[in-house]
């Protein structure tokens, strides 16, 4: 009787420790719960680190493809951009102080670098909405020839003075960057 | 039957949570990968005698977060963008739009306001993603503070420059200095960018602004046109020079 008092219990424990280490989705449903209810500062992030440069710390480690990206990226307006968004393109370009024709010229290499990246994106997110995992090292590279081939142009179409404004512009607005390593891609 | 016995009050206590997840398994769900950009511009910047300014704070996030292969429940989960943007008294919290758990994030925030030459404003600009199963999984804080600052500059007279323009006009890029001479500005431009029309014996100085940040922890303020050679956004300027180095003229926060 004791024997079987014994290893009734050992099974117990066994499956007890069996049950917690097989993945539940259960449990792993409850994990909002318990992140919503803490604090930014102290969540469990659920993920992987990331290693990342700072531009505030070491902006010269930001590679110029990178910060153009990023800056192409948040400014960049195409032709069927609204208003505001060309506003804001212009405001962001205004510390180059680019001449007229300079400033024509990058709008017309922004708005090309905004369609093909726009379409780089969809063709990216239309894989991903069928729940699959795109190629992301593929969708990487082909967005950095396109940012490469755009700092081409824009130190070949615009004046050798309004190339080197713009990107000392940029060298500039890398200091209030943050650059993930995985994010940019090699 | 001592067997199920067991059996059943080890399954019940699993299930109403009595053992603790492993944080383990849950750490890798994710790999978050995202890039951010905190910048203010100038709208139409010119020259004002009332020393207030419109500001636009921009604040940018990019990247994803995948799904890990083991974590397959999470592929259905909506990964939204959030970021509070706030500048001074101005902005809020703002949230993007929602794509799916492989898809990228490509996402701008903005805010506006007005602000006073020369005064130092904290800006602490916080990312965060949400995914619509696991919650929040990723944040990051931006503390950074910036100004307009404003230098008072004066015509070297020297030309370092002189372009034709799309329109056909000649500009001459001048050489110019702070007119400070006790304090060293913030905000340093080397060059003033002008039209031929105006030679140096009218052209005696000029207003230069620009948005200056400086990320807490340094002292160094990083100005955008702060690089010899660009010329800043500016209003120049032509009679008789006032008194060297008003304090006002040069906006100087160590």
């Amino acid at each position: 009787m004791k024997t079987r008092h014994t290893l009734g219990f050992l099974l117990l424990v066994a499956t007890v420790v069996a049950l917690a280490v097989v993945p539940s989705k259960k449990v792993v449903a409850q994990e909002p719960q318990t992140q919503l209810a803490q604090p930014m500062d102290d969540m469990d992030h659920s993920s992987a680190p990331d290693v990342v440069i700072d531009g505030s710390e070491t902006p010269d480690s930001i590679t110029d493809r990178a910060a153009y990206r990023v800056f192409l990226t948040t400014f960049a307006a195409g032709k069927k951009s609204t208003q505001f968004a060309l506003d804001l393109q212009a405001n962001a370009l205004t510390p180059a102080f680019l001449s007229a024709e300079d400033a024509t010229t990058a709008s017309e290499i922004f708005s090309d670098f905004r369609e093909s990246y726009d379409a780089l994106l969809k063709d990216h997110d239309d894989v991903a909405k069928q729940n699959i995992q795109p190629d992301e090292d593929a969708f990487r590279n082909q967005r950095n020839q396109l940012v490469s081939s755009i700092i081409v142009r824009l130190n070949t179409e615009l004046s050798k003075t309004g190339a080197k404004k713009l990107n000392s512009l940029i060298q500039t607005e890398k200091s209030k960057m943050r650059i993930s390593i995985a994010e940019e891609g090699q | 039957m001592k067997f199920l016995k067991y059996f059943l009050v080890a399954a019940l206590l699993t299930l109403v949570g009595f053992v603790p997840q492993s944080k383990a398994q849950l750490s890798l769900c994710f790999h978050p990968s995202y890039s951010t950009y905190v910048t203010q511009v100038f709208p139409n910047v010119t020259y004002q005698t009332s020393g207030v300014y419109s500001i636009q704070q921009v604040a940018h996030i990019i990247g994803n977060a995948g799904v890990n292969g083991s974590c397959t429940n999470m592929t259905s989960g909506i990964h939204t963008p959030s970021v509070s943007n706030v500048l001074g008294s101005y902005g809020g919290t703002q949230t993007g739009p929602g794509v799916c758990s492989f898809c990228q994030t490509d996402w701008t925030s903005i805010t506006s306001g007005l602000f006073n030459v020369s005064t130092i404003y904290s800006s602490n600009v916080l990312f965060s993603m949400r995914c619509s199963i696991a919650g929040a999984f990723w944040s990051f804080v931006s503390n950074l503070q910036w100004e307009i600052a404003y230098t008072f500059a004066f015509n070297t007279g020297a030309i370092r420059n002189s372009y034709v323009d799309a329109a056909g006009r000649t500009h001459f890029v001048y050489a110019i200095t702070s007119y400070c001479t006790t304090i060293d500005p913030d905000y340093k431009p080397a060059t003033l960018d002008t039209l031929g029309i105006y030679p140096y014996a009218t052209v005696k100085y000029a207003h230069t602004i620009d948005v200056c940040t400086r990320y807490v922890g340094t002292h160094t303020w990083i100005c955008a046109t702060y690089i010899p050679g660009v010329t800043s956004p500016a209003l120049t300027t032509t009679g008789t020079l006032p008194v060297q180095n008003p304090s006002p003229y040069c906006t100087y926060n160590p």
